[in-house]
Order: C-alpha cells, then sequence, then structure tokens
C-alpha cells in the first residue's frame, strides 16, 4: 500500500488559495454562461402581443421627436399610427406633418402643426412576460447573486495565508533561539 | 468493493457550490419548460376544471425560483463555514496554541 506524505512545507497556505481563486473562476464562467443561456431562452419566450392604444396625447409636437408611452417595452413596434389636432378634435393631420418610427414621433418642420397638442391612435406589438420568461428571468438572477460572495471568499482565503504566513515567521523566530528565555 | 475517497483538499467546499448553481439552472429550466408545456395544456382545453388545475400546477411549480437566491446564500454560509474550518485548522496545527485554554 502506497502512502503520499504532504511535503509542501513553506508554502504558507497558498495552495488553498490557488485552489480558492481557480474555482471562483469557473463558478463565474459557468454562471457566465448560465446567464447568457437563460438570457437567450427568456428573450425567446415572451408571448407577443398586440395592444389598440387610443387617444394618446403628445404635448407639443416636435422636431426633436417624442417617445410614446411604450417605448421602453420588450421588442415593441408600433404601426397603424392615426394623428389629430388636440384643440380641435375632427381635424386628422395628413401625413406629411410628422413621422412615426421606432414608436417615437416626430414633427416635419414645415408643418403649421409643429408645438400643438396631438392625440395619437396606434397599435403596438411587444413581447409580454408569462411564467416560463419569468421562472428563467428569477433563475438567472438567483444564481447571478453567487459572485456576491466572492469578494468575501477571496478575503478570507487571504485571510488563511496571512496567518499561516504568521505561524511561519513566529516559528522561525522561535525557532532561531532568539527568544529562548523570553516569556510572553 | 471499491471506495473512491474524496482528495479535493483545500477548495473549502467550491465544489458544493458549484453543484449548486449548476443544479439551480437546471431546475429553472425544467420548471420553464413545465410552465411552456402548463401554458399550452391550458390554452387547449375548454373544460373549467382542467384549466384551474394546470393552472395552479404551473402556478406552484413556477414559486420553485422564489427559494434560489437563499439557496444561493445557505451554499456561500457553507463556503464560508469551510473556510473558517480550514483556518482553524491551521492555527490548531501551527501549535501555537497549544498549551491555551478557551
Amino acid at each position: 500500500m502506497k502512502t503520499s506524505v504532504k511535503n509542501d512545507k513553506g508554502v504558507a497556505g497558498l495552495t488553498i488559495l490557488l485552489s480558492l481563486v481557480t474555482m471562483l473562476f469557473v463558478i463565474g464562467l459557468l454562471v457566465t454562461i448560465f446567464s447568457l443561456m437563460g438570457g437567450e431562452m427568456r428573450d425567446a419566450t415572451y408571448t407577443s402581443t398586440a395592444v389598440d392604444i387610443e387617444n394618446e396625447t403628445i404635448t407639443g409636437l416636435a422636431v426633436a421627436g417624442d417617445d410614446f408611452s411604450v417605448v421602453d417595452y420588450q421588442d415593441v413596434v408600433c404601426t397603424d399610427g392615426v394623428v389629430w389636432n388636440m384643440s380641435d378634435n375632427t381635424v386628422i393631420l395628413a401625413t406629411g406633418n410628422y413621422t412615426i418610427a421606432d414608436c417615437n414621433i416626430v414633427g416635419i418642420l414645415a408643418s403649421p402643426f409643429l408645438t400643438f397638442d396631438v392625440g395619437v391612435n396606434y397599435t403596438y406589438t411587444y413581447g409580454a412576460d408569462n411564467t416560463a420568461t419569468n421562472v428563467m428571468n428569477d433563475t438567472t438572477v438567483g444564481i447571478s447573486s453567487v459572485t456576491d460572495w466572492f469578494p468575501i471568499f477571496v478575503v478570507i482565503g487571504a485571510m488563511v495565508v496571512l496567518i499561516l504566513l504568521t505561524v511561519i515567521i513566529i516559528s522561525s523566530i522561535r525557532g532561531s533561539g532568539l527568544m529562548g528565555g523570553a516569556t510572553a | 468493493m471499491k471506495f473512491s475517497k474524496n482528495n479535493d483538499r483545500g477548495v473549502a467546499g467550491l465544489t458544493i457550490l458549484l453543484s449548486l448553481v449548476t443544479m439551480l439552472f437546471v431546475i429553472g429550466l425544467l420548471v420553464m419548460i413545465f410552465a411552456l408545456m402548463g401554458g399550452e395544456l391550458q390554452d387547449s382545453t375548454t373544460e373549467t376544471t382542467a384549466i384551474d388545475v394546470i393552472n395552479d400546477t404551473t402556478t406552484s411549480i413556477s414559486s420553485v425560483t422564489d427559494w434560489f437566491p437563499i439557496f444561493i446564500v445557505i451554499g456561500a454560509m457553507v463556503v464560508l463555514i469551510l473556510l473558517t474550518v480550514i483556518i482553524i485548522s491551521a492555527i490548531r496545527g501551527s501549535g501555537l496554541m497549544a498549551g491555551g485554554s478557551a
């Protein structure tokens, strides 16, 4: 029977720190891959939903453009926009007075309706959350929180090394005989 | 009969944390698939009781993800405890506290 005796003297636990850092890197790598996979799976699972909006007010039609209220929704696309002058609800603006793109309305410089408050009807289609997307989102967020603990692991690993280094120093001093007659 | 001895010294239970993260992802993936299946089943029937059952089932198993953060915290605690054990073992093994009393 073969027995292996540990002879790595004087390394002051640096092998522990090396193992710790390597394992933390591997865990971080794995969590990154899981997060990427989870994000892709979540994005592929949203429920495409169409909603009609009526009478959304844009205060002051501007050349700089104004976002619709739904502009930040997941994968949102706005279509079928109809715009009218709010001061006279019967006047529907001709399409030459504005452009609608990416759920943003831009007034044309030559339009007589610039700075006018306008109302907009439109349809938007977006990726609505569902149970499956919420599950994958929670999973990704949950496992991603593991990285919050990495700094404290490294600090404690470094503490091990520092303690063992202190032990080596004290042992060396005691072994040298310099403190042979000393008492604490 | 063969026994395999665990010789991964100095990793302070980080293999446990690694396994934990992997298992949580697999569970999340599985629950997501169940949720998708449940949604499709729900949409494919008009029977009220059946809809309620599959809805309750999907909602219940989906709540498993609420526990994931606490699992991670407890896994991290295990690693911290094992790191503390390594520190204490190092101090005791040094012989510096041979004559000490608590």
